[in-house]
């Protein structure tokens, strides 16, 4: 089996791009989509919340988290990085 | 303006060309730094911004060759100064010269640093032990090492070999970057540098 290498900036691509997939999600679904352990995901959520890239949205007693409008922006522009790594032979 | 002043004022535009190129992806770089605090992505910012820095002040130097003649500024600068008597050189010149230098060797220690965090365990920074112009070339010559290793996009490793050649021909060509006052042949190399840069920063727009 081999390990994939992720820096920070590809493990929030990763998360955002599940939001924008599949969101609006609960914590544990974006854990599965962004491959994270749960105490990881929930300080990067707080940071991405706290930037104003991810919103929480409450559905009955769930708490859900989406994509806001700047997150879309934060997206494009971390996959045009990760090309740009791509480019440099770089592992995002 | 005399056709002696073309080659540098061509390796001029090319390099300011370039400069834009380069602060653009380091700009990028930037951005995403903000978004991630992802600390590769600041060390890459820093690295394309000072190799943009380092090419500008170049090519602003150059920039001045092709109307030296007119500014018939008396310089001497012990033996060598005379043999350029009546151009704009002297230690004015070789500040920012000198600036451009370690700008552009910092750029490769970070980029090569980068690519060192993940391919190789030893740090590169033994590369200050060598004299500045075998240490440029070094440095570039493991940056197209690495980036081969790392299997970057043929285009990339092209871009730094560039960079590489530019140091090979200085030296080759008796060039110490150091020398700039004194060779009016320097133009040559940056060029190619200019050039280098280019296309990695073309490459990854």
């Amino acid at each position: 089996m081999t390990i994939r290498y992720r820096s920070r900036a590809g493990i929030i691509y990763d998360i955002l791009k599940t939001l924008k997939d599949y969101g609006p999600l609960p914590a544990t679904r974006v854990m599965y989509g962004a491959n994270l352990p749960y105490d990881r995901l929930r300080s990067i959520l707080e940071m991405l919340k706290s930037k104003g890239y991810v919103e929480e949205v409450k559905e009955g007693d769930k708490v859900l988290y989406k994509l806001a409008r700047k997150g879309f922006e934060a997206l494009n522009y971390l996959e045009k990085v990760k090309r740009m790594f791509d480019e440099l032979g770089l592992k995002f | 303006m005399t056709i002696y002043g073309i080659g540098p004022l061509v390796s001029s535009i090319v390099g300011i060309v370039a400069t834009v190129t380069v602060i653009v992806v380091g700009y990028r770089f930037l951005r995403a730094y903000i978004i991630s605090t992802d600390t590769k992505l600041l060390v890459l910012s820093i690295a394309f911004i000072f190799l943009g820095f380092s090419l500008l002040i170049a090519s602003l130097l150059l920039l001045t060759m092709p109307f030296r003649d007119l500014m018939h500024v008396d310089y001497s600068w012990g033996r060598h100064g005379r043999i350029h008597k009546g151009y704009w050189y002297g230690y004015g010149y070789s500040v920012p010269l000198i600036t451009h230098l370690i700008l552009l060797l910092i750029s490769y220690i970070l980029l090569s640093g980068v690519y060192g965090v993940e391919r190789v365990s030893k740090p590169l920074m033994l590369i200050f032990a060598f004299y500045l112009d075998v240490a440029l070339m070094g440095a570039a010559f493991i940056l197209v090492v690495l980036a081969f290793k790392s299997k970057a996009k043929p285009i990339t490793v092209i871009g730094y070999l560039l960079l590489t050649l530019s140091h090979v021909l200085a030296v080759v060509l008796g060039i110490s970057s150091l020398s700039l006052c004194y060779v009016d042949a320097y133009w040559i190399p940056l060029i190619v540098r200019s050039l280098g840069a280019l296309i990695i920063g073309l490459s990854l727009r």
